[in-house]
């Protein structure tokens, strides 16, 4: 009386991927893939492709897509459901949840011709809520692990067989992913794994379900190996006895849900242990992430009142939920640059759309908004013209989080840079996480000895102020291009303090960008000694196409992104293939630091450095007596 | 009946707030109905009480005196001498002792005084500083069997604690002292820990009256004293300390105004006011190491205090200490908002610091380099006149208190035509009719205290309001007529009048003897 197994293929490259890595996986794996399902079309496999895969098979590999389906009409395979971006579901705002399932369903349905009845739930993120958005779907039954079933209080016991879990009196079916299995397919012989497997043969309804990502046959596991390995154990489960290959759906058909069951919030054992026990958290880990979330809020309620003006909510406002950018685990995930900037991309393109819908600007060309853009309790000065927005955080040094440019073709967050974190590979190295967001306008006062490596590898102790952290007065002015940031901080010599100083930041939005003065003034009868450094940070936009590397020049000498340069200058250009010139310009020759600013990310392929963007600090030496300013003029624009 | 009050202020010897108005403007109105009041408050060093004193007394080898000034209405008894002579009001550390020996000296004062009299005695405290004086009085009506009442009169309630060791050390009140109150004459001990150690509570459980300064603040004592003592207490509204009368009176001699009635000369004399007038404008100080020390901050950040703003704009002027009952510190955190809803506008703040108060006037000081065209803060004690000046100026008078008993500000304002924007607390939600509300009768906006939203939204509501006022929009006008009309509701006759009737009222009770 054999047991069942469901062999689930989780099929998944995310939004705004590198198109050479596309399709090194679509040669590596998914090729190889569509080979093994056709040498093995009498057995039963389960497949899901992910929304954003779906979109790139569909305009670049219409004919491999075609022959998968192929495989589903004649019953090698059965396909799920998803959302439309891969969006972990808790992160999008409820009343788009059925939506981001029903978008998969009907570009599903327009290329295959069904609705499936499964759902892979993204990175399998549970919350007690979904068995309503999911009914409401019309799906049936959803994957999730057996480490929520542990974490709800529950024995293993139960993870053999297919349960109901309802809310509201909505209901939907569970299957669960057994753990161990995960951890051996395909890594241990297929003797073993089919061993492990046949512990449950004589229970006739027990199921044993492997549920992950297609890309670990091919891409993390080179090709030739994993097809043999495949092979082999396609080739032992076509004559084992004690194990029947099943479809989910046939599974339910034929063996009833044993009862119902109620569950915890959860997800995969690692991705508890990544998010601290709960996948929303990652929003309080990485800065950036909230930013990103919380911008797609702030879109969206843009998108709200343009209602009844769109015929409906644009692909891309979809697209930019997709989950791989917003956290980090055996992927680089957030650490990705390419991703992220894909994510404001969708974002900046889908608030334009939603403001020339609604005539936003009206007859104002300027707005300015205060409020609590990243809900940390304080507000945010949100400044937004038809070309850009600049996001101004008052209480994180008044600097610059978000910089967007919203010219058609153009759209991008210039200041999609990435604050390293201390993350726990990272323990024991010479890595010193940053003390402070990666972000512009950022005030210092650094001691007389501190030098360019100092800065960029956040040596200890060297900033001598308190301004880099401090709160600053946004004050408005009646000429809407104008605003001030300003605050009173400290110096401290020897930990003790010395002497008061002003610091005032005078903004100007220009044709092209803005211009920034800066006044540094020494209120106090003690000397500021030290070097004052103005700190920015420019995303180039990544060549998704071709590996261009972007570079930049200083006063007209070109210098490759991995040199970094110290010296005196006023104009430093990051230039790019794919994006016009991203220029800062200063009123004086003054001191210049540059460094790529780069993170050390864990991916699936090892530890590597992942390039951020450009960090340039303007510093100069002062010694300011009481009542002595240091002036600086900033341009930061576009050449469009 | 011999009325006589206690109180750590009066204007005629030293301000630091508005109880400093109250004692002796209600004790003239009640000279005017026909009673006799006497005044005694500490010197502070304002005046040298053994010059010419009517009392004298050593105590620990220190001289204490009393004198006597008969020029003034009601007739002040100033007592001087050792802690009493603290140029600060409220000195830090030291205002228990202080308050405690002003206890002491009366009570020698009036052990020496009240030999062999039989009158009917009212001996009324203003706050709790006052307490010990009514407790010592209480212990030498026992003991030379007076026939005296008591009252407590709460301008602040504060739940501060005394310990017996310093009520017998320095108040002589000790344990075995007899006192009478709600239980009859009993041992101070046995008050005492009824007490549970604050003042207030000892305090309510010894007196005949006590009496707070507007209806909502009755709930306020109710829970700071005990349900228990809401039978005995009452309130008695404060009055505005100024009439349109005197304003327009004020305006026409001291500073050229035509017409103070007319809106467009009011919005002109605004506009010189901000961008002229307030640079001759000073401040006094109540205590020299404020004054030193604000005049330091100021030299340091190159700072005029009162320098002109570059342009004139909608007006909102504070005044008042800057204690954080006050609630000076939301407005800190609303200026970002302030300005964001409204980039023409003026702040104007005036508060007189005490030693209390450093680290606020420094926040203060600091906020005018973030906000040199929108905010000017005066550190110190504006003359009234001046302060008359902004009210009259202003689209709206800002009162953010986390708790106000009365709200003294909200009537001057008010007399000067201009409505105030206030936190819904005591006595401003008894005297602010919200215009969004009572469009007849409006006089202002009340908001949630500390909640900064609304504090921003009532006031730009209010300024906006107002500021069409200029241009002669008839809402406006009719809330200017409101307020002064409002503020003319609140006369000291009626308070002293009220004051009367619960002396009388307190007189007829007889007493249990013995406990």
């Amino acid at each position: 009386m054999p047991s069942n197994f469901v062999f689930i293929l989780h099929f998944h490259q995310p939004h705004g991927q590198l198109k050479y890595i596309n399709e090194r996986i679509f040669e590596n794996s998914y090729r190889m893939l569509l080979e093994v399902f056709k040498q093995f079309s009498d057995l039963k496999f389960t497949v899901h492709i992910s929304g954003p895969l779906l979109i790139y098979l569909k305009n670049t590999h219409s004919d491999w897509l075609e022959e998968m389906l192929k495989l589903g009409d004649i019953g090698t395979i059965e396909f799920m459901a998803g959302t439309i971006s891969e969006a972990v579901l808790p992160l999008v705002p409820s009343d788009l949840r059925l939506s981001h399932i029903t978008r998969y369903i009907e570009l599903f349905e327009s290329l295959a011709g069904f609705k499936p009845k499964g759902f892979w739930l993204p990175e399998r993120v549970w919350e007690p809520w979904l068995p309503e958005v999911l009914a409401k779907a019309g799906l049936e039954y959803v994957v999730i692990d057996d480490s929520t079933l542990r974490k709800t209080g529950f024995s293993h016991e139960k993870t053999k067989y297919a349960w109901i879990t309802e809310e509201s009196g909505y209901s939907v079916k569970v299957l669960f992913i057994d753990e161990k299995l995960r951890y051996i397919l395909p890594w241990e012989h297929p003797d073993k794994v089919i061993d492990y497997m046949a512990q449950y043969a004589s229970d006739a309804d027990a199921l044993l379900l492997w549920g992950s990502d297609a890309e670990k046959f091919g891409e993390w596991w080179d090709r030739d190996s994993s097809r043999r390995w495949l092979v082999e154990f396609l080739s032992k489960l076509r004559f084992e006895k004690r194990i029947l290959m099943v479809h989910p759906s046939e599974y339910l058909r034929e063996h009833d849900a044993k009862g119902y069951i109620y569950l915890d919030t959860g997800s995969y054992d690692k991705m508890l242990e990544w998010s601290g026990g709960f996948f929303r958290n990652f929003l309080v880990k990485y800065v950036e992430s909230n930013n990103m979330h919380k911008k797609a809020l702030w879109v969206k309620s843009k998108l709200v009142k343009a209602q009844g003006k769109l015929k409906e909510i644009p692909l891309d406002y979809y697209m930019a939920y997709c989950n791989d950018a917003y956290w980090h685990g055996l992927f680089g995930g957030i650490y990705l640059a390419h991703l992220r900037q894909a994510i404001y991309e969708s974002l900046i393109r889908s608030e334009k759309i939603a403001e020339d819908a609604i005539n936003y600007f009206e007859s104002n060309s300027i707005k300015r908004i205060l409020a609590d853009f990243d809900y940390n309790g304080r507000e945010e000065l949100i400044i937004e013209t038809p070309e850009l927005n600049l996001y101004v955080s008052p209480w994180d040094g008044g600097t610059l989080f978000e910089y967007d440019i919203k010219k058609p073709g153009l759209e991008h967050n210039i200041q999609d840079t990435m604050t390293r974190y201390r993350e726990p590979y990272l323990e024991g190295t010479s890595f010193n996480p940053d003390w402070y967001r990666r972000t512009s306008w950022r005030v210092h006062i650094w001691g007389i000895e501190t030098s360019i490596h100092d800065w960029i590898n956040n040596t200890p102790f060297k900033d001598m102020s308190d301004l880099a952290l401090h709160k600053y007065n946004t004050v408005l002015t009646e000429d809407p291009r104008v605003f001030y940031l300003r605050t009173i901080g400290n110096v401290y010599y020897h930990g003790s303090k010395s002497a008061s100083v002003f610091v005032e930041k005078r903004v100007e939005l220009k044709n092209k960008g803005y211009s920034i003065h800066y006044v540094v003034r020494n209120l106090d009868d003690s000397i500021v000694k030290g070097k004052i450094g103005f700190e920015y940070h420019l995303a180039w936009k990544v060549d998704r196409d071709q590996e261009r590397k972007p570079y930049y020049l200083v006063n007209g000498k070109t210098y490759s992104i991995d040199q970094w340069f110290s010296g005196e200058a006023n104009t430093i250009i990051l230039r790019s293939e794919v994006y016009p010139d991203i220029i800062l310009r200063t009123d004086q020759s003054i001191g210049v630091w540059i460094a790529t600013l780069s993170s050390y990310a864990r991916t699936e392929k090892g530890l590597k450095t992942i390039p951020q963007g450009l960090a340039v600090m303007f510093v100069r030496d002062v010694e300011l007596k009481r009542g002595e300013d240091f002036e600086l003029e900033v341009e930061h624009t576009i050449d469009v | 009946m011999r009325a006589i009050m206690f109180t750590f202020e009066s204007t005629y010897v030293k301000k630091v707030g508005g109880l400093a108005e109250v004692p002796p403007r209600l004790g003239e109105a009640m000279e005017k109905l026909g009673l006799n009041i006497e005044l005694f408050t500490p010197s502070h060093s304002v005046i040298d009480t053994c010059r010419e004193p009517v009392f004298e007394v050593s105590i620990n080898d220190v001289n204490y005196c009393v004198s006597k000034l008969s020029n003034l209405k009601p007739i002040h008894y100033v007592v001087g001498g050792g802690v009493l002579d603290e140029p600060s009001v409220y000195p830090p550390g030291k205002l228990m002792e202080k308050s405690l020996m002003f206890a002491r000296v009366i009570y020698e004062y009036f052990k020496e005084k009240l030999t062999g009299e039989k009158a009917e005695f009212i001996f009324h405290g203003h706050d709790w500083h006052s307490i010990p004086v009514l407790l010592a009085l209480n212990a030498l009506s026992v003991k030379k069997d007076l026939n005296s009442r008591f009252v407590l009169h709460v301008h602040l309630g504060t739940r501060n604690a005394v310990s017996l060791d310093e009520l017998c050390r320095i108040a002589l009140l000790c344990e075995e002292t007899y006192v009478r109150g709600d239980h009859g004459i009993a041992e101070l001990k046995h008050y005492y820990y009824a007490s549970g150690g604050i003042i207030e509570r000892l305090a309510a459980l010894t007196v005949d009256k006590i009496v707070t300064v507007s209806r909502n603040y009755v709930k306020n004592l109710v829970r700071l004293m005990g349900p228990d003592k809401l039978s005995k207490m009452d309130y008695v509204y404060n009055a505005s300390p100024l009439t349109w009368d005197e304003v327009v009176k004020l305006l026409k001699s001291k500073f050229g105004l035509v017409e103070p009635g007319n809106h467009v000369n009011r919005l002109m004399f605004r506009d010189k006011l901000l961008t002229n007038t307030i640079k001759f404008i000073g401040v006094s100080y109540i205590e020299q190491d404020v004054e030193k020390y604000v005049k330091s901050l100021i030299a340091k950040y190159d700072l005029e205090y009162n320098s002109t703003f570059k342009s004139s704009g909608p007006l909102i002027f504070m005044i008042g200490r800057l204690s954080s009952q006050k609630g000076f510190d939301y407005v800190l955190k609303a200026l970002d908002k302030i300005v964001f809803m409204e980039p023409r506008v003026k702040l104007v703040v005036a508060f007189s610091p005490t030693t209390w108060d450093l680290e606020a006037v420094k926040a203060w000081i600091e906020a005018v380099l973030s906000f040199p065209d929108n905010l000017r803060v005066f550190p110190g004690m504006l003359s009234r006149d001046h302060a008359v000046l902004f009210y009259y100026a202003s689209n709206a008078t800002l009162i953010p208190s986390r708790n106000e008993p009365f709200g003294l500000v909200a009537l001057e304002s008010m007399a000067t035509g201009t409505p105030v924007s206030a936190s819904k607390v005591g006595g401003l939600a008894d005297i602010v009719l919200d215009v969004r509300r009572e469009a007849q009768n409006g006089v202002g906006v009340l908001f949630t205290p500390g909640n900064i939203d609304d504090l921003v939204d009532s006031t730009m509501h209010l300024v906006e309001l107002m500021e069409k006022g200029y241009e002669g929009a008839r809402e406006a006008l009719a809330i200017r007529a409101s307020c002064i009309k409002r503020a003319e509701e609140f006369d000291w006759g009626s308070s002293a009048r009220k004051t009367i009737d619960l002396y009388n009222e307190i007189l007829k009770r007889t007493w249990i003897k013995r406990y």
